[in-house]
């Protein structure tokens, strides 16, 4: 039985694909028309109102606070990818490069955190940032401030941070595994092409590991970009995200439409954030010991 | 200061006027140490987790513009050795100078060395030329000068026809001529070629060792050469160093290692050989068991390895006229295309031997003979220590 695939034709090719289609067609297709059907229909008091209409994205065009929250999310999620990726990346060449056999439990010990709940490590910078917490106890034993601060937790900064810290495992997962694959031999040469770790690393390393930084990146993006627990747990007033909205709107408000159309609107800047990303990963490297 | 190249000879039957072998393109032994390009002094690494040393106690000078072959089998430490010269192993023990400046532990891009990496290494994000000029741009060489420079050095291997191609869409020669022609561009001091042939097809192999002799006479840099091929080093270097267990066997000319092996197992790893176990029994007699031998070129130790090459023995009447001449039985006749190696029995002895096509089958019995002049006598205890 050398190359099944070739050997089946027609309607039994499509029978083995069978379940992945149902899968994707009733977990991800089928939802998702069902939000873009609700977004261009009527809410009424008791009930959705099958007609169509296009009020539901006017008031999200419309409405300040939706635009304000959009930009703010773009900011604090762009913003927690970045640092994310500033971390992580760095982190994983060291741990490539320097860390030996050592390596592997290196990038275990930075992926653990994802074994845990999402909400239990959201909820563990409340403990770190809050009032009477740990940031507050380091800097009052180092004398750097008097009184317990209240500046730490409830702001779009404790958002950033969480996000930030939240998104490191995944820009560490994505490079790690890009930089690992990297022959050693190719460090050597540039080093003995004259080329110091520093500018090894620039003309070289950064250049080949480019896409898996930018995956990540774009994975911590969408991760974060709609989410309302970190927000709702650390942000505060000032901290709400647009997920936050959507899901007041699906929820206290009870208007699926409107809050369809403002889920499709995040979803849309998503994908314009990710189209512009992915300019960066045009050009294909191929490694030794691959085929183009 | 030890010269290896002369105390090699030295070893081999203690005869200073020999060799012949000093041919035109062997350079003058006794040179001082300021003319030296690379001078390793008892240098010894030990891999950490390891007991045995990877490379013992080693002595190596390479001189100005040779094409200086290490050679020895996998797990010889040859390739450890070219490694401590590039800068990416630090001895655990010795020095390592580069003309008169020591530079054990200067980190490899401070090195004016360059290396041609076994598996290429070539950067696969950057292109031909790219590649190539890389080394310059590091060194902060204008843009223009990096242009016609790496368009020179494309021409010189002839692959300027590739210029704009990617390393994966070139082939293994490619490959090859564009990682030498990114390790010459520089212009270092020193080119480094760790098994650069390896990967390559037997006829593009033997085709590449007349473009790196060419290349490297022309540019005249000093090439260090790992392989454990000997004929590629016997047909290429103006010195060579044999290498075992990490140990440097032998150093000297390829005339000196192969008709004047230092111990047995250069007389074994360096083309093929017949090593008798010898007894002296008085001024140019020998006995390797039941049979009885006239020597000339042998050591004062007691018992000694005498190694006959295959190609100095004469069989059937060739033999009438040898200094030894003894009866033995064709065990094995192998045809080889232009002639048949032949295994003889001998006594207790299975002599190697080469004979006429269609001259002698298995079963035959045939006269073997020798002259003493074309036998050497390897001191068995002859340790690299005694080498060096």
């Amino acid at each position: 039985m050398g190359r099944p695939t070739e050997k089946l034709r027609g309607a039994a090719r499509y029978l083995l694909a069978l379940p992945a289609i149902v899968w994707v067609g009733l977990l991800v297709i089928a939802p998702n028309l069902v939000l873009v059907l609700y977004s261009f229909w009527k809410n009424e008091l008791f009930g959705v109102n099958k007609t169509f209409t296009l009020e539901n994205y006017e008031k999200v065009v419309q409405s300040d606070a939706v635009l304000t929250l959009m930009w703010r999310s773009l900011l604090i999620a762009g913003g927690a990818a970045t640092l994310a990726t500033l971390i992580a990346f760095p982190l994983a060449y060291v741990v490539v490069r320097y860390f030996g056999r050592f390596k592997f439990y290196a990038a275990l010990l930075v992926i653990v955190p994802l074994w845990v709940s999402f909400l239990m490590r959201v909820y563990s910078w409340k403990i770190i940032l809050g009032e009477n917490g740990i940031l507050n106890g380091f800097l009052q034993s180092i004398g750097v401030i008097s009184h317990p601060s209240t500046v730490f937790l409830y702001s779009p900064w404790a958002v950033a941070v969480v996000m930030t810290y939240v998104g490191i495992p995944y820009v560490f997962l994505s490079s790690y595994t890009l930089l690992d694959r990297i022959p050693p031999n190719l460090f050597e040469a540039a080093a003995d092409c004259g080329a110091s770790p520093l500018r090894t690393f620039r003309t070289v390393i950064w250049p080949i590991a480019r896409p898996a930084a930018v995956i990540g990146f774009m994975l911590v993006f969408v991760i974060v970009f709609g989410d309302y627990v970190s927000p709702t747990l650390v942000g505060g007033l000032s901290g709400t995200m647009v997920g936050s909205v959507v899901l007041q709107a699906f929820g206290a408000l009870n208007n699926w439409p409107y809050g369809a159309a403002l889920a499709l609107s995040t979803v849309v800047m998503t994908l314009v954030v990710l189209g512009l990303l992915s300019l960066l990963l045009r050009k294909r490297i191929v490694l030794e010991g691959e085929t183009a | 200061m030890t010269d290896p190249a002369r105390t090699s000879e030295v070893t081999v039957g203690g005869d200073e006027s020999s060799s012949p072998a000093s041919t035109a393109r062997r350079r003058d032994p006794v040179r001082s140490a300021a003319e030296d390009v690379v001078r390793l002094e008892q240098v010894s690494k030990i891999y950490p987790g390891t007991k045995t040393p990877a490379v013992d106690n080693i002595d190596l000078v390479i001189q100005p513009g040779e094409f200086y072959s290490l050679l020895g089998p996998s797990g010889s430490g040859k390739t450890t050795t070219l490694r401590m010269i590039a800068g990416f192993e630090r001895p655990t023990a010795g020095r390592v100078f580069l003309g008169e400046t020591e530079i054990t532990r200067r980190p490899p891009y401070k090195r004016p060395i360059h290396t041609v990496f076994q598996s290429y290494a070539l950067f696969p994000h950057l292109n031909v030329r790219q590649n190539v000029g890389y080394p310059l741009r590091m060194a902060g060489v204008g843009k223009g000068e990096i242009k016609s420079r790496v368009q020179e050095f494309l021409e010189r291997v002839a692959v300027a026809d590739f210029a704009d191609r990617m390393p994966h869409q070139l082939s293994g020669g490619q490959r090859q001529r564009v990682a030498l022609a990114r390790a010459l561009i520089a212009e270092p001091q020193l080119v480094l070629l760790d098994e650069p042939l390896g990967a390559l097809d037997l006829k593009l192999r033997q085709e590449m060792q007349v473009v790196l002799q060419h290349i490297q006479r022309e540019v005249g840099i000093t090439f260090v050469y790992v392989t454990h091929d000997q004929g590629e080093a016997l047909a290429m270097s103006d010195h060579i160093a044999i290498m075992a267990d990490g140990r440097v066997h032998q150093i000297g000319t390829p005339q000196d290692v192969y008709s004047r092996p230092a111990t047995p197992f250069v007389a074994r790893f360096v083309g093929s050989t017949n090593l008798l176990d010898c007894t002296g029994t008085g001024a140019g007699r020998a006995s390797a068991g039941s049979i009885d031998l006239e020597v000339a070129d042998v050591p004062d130790t007691p018992t000694y390895s005498l190694s006959v090459r295959p190609e100095a023995i004469r069989l059937g009447g060739d033999a009438d006229g040898c200094d030894n001449r003894l009866e033995g039985v064709v065990e094995e006749a192998i045809y080889q295309g232009s002639d048949i190696q032949l295994r003889i029995r001998v006594g207790e002895h299975l002599v190697k031997a080469r004979g006429d096509v269609g001259s002698f089958g298995p079963g035959e019995k045939v006269a073997v003979g020798w002259n003493r002049a074309d036998a050497v006598g390897i001191a068995p205890e002859a340790e690299p220590a005694a080498a060096k």
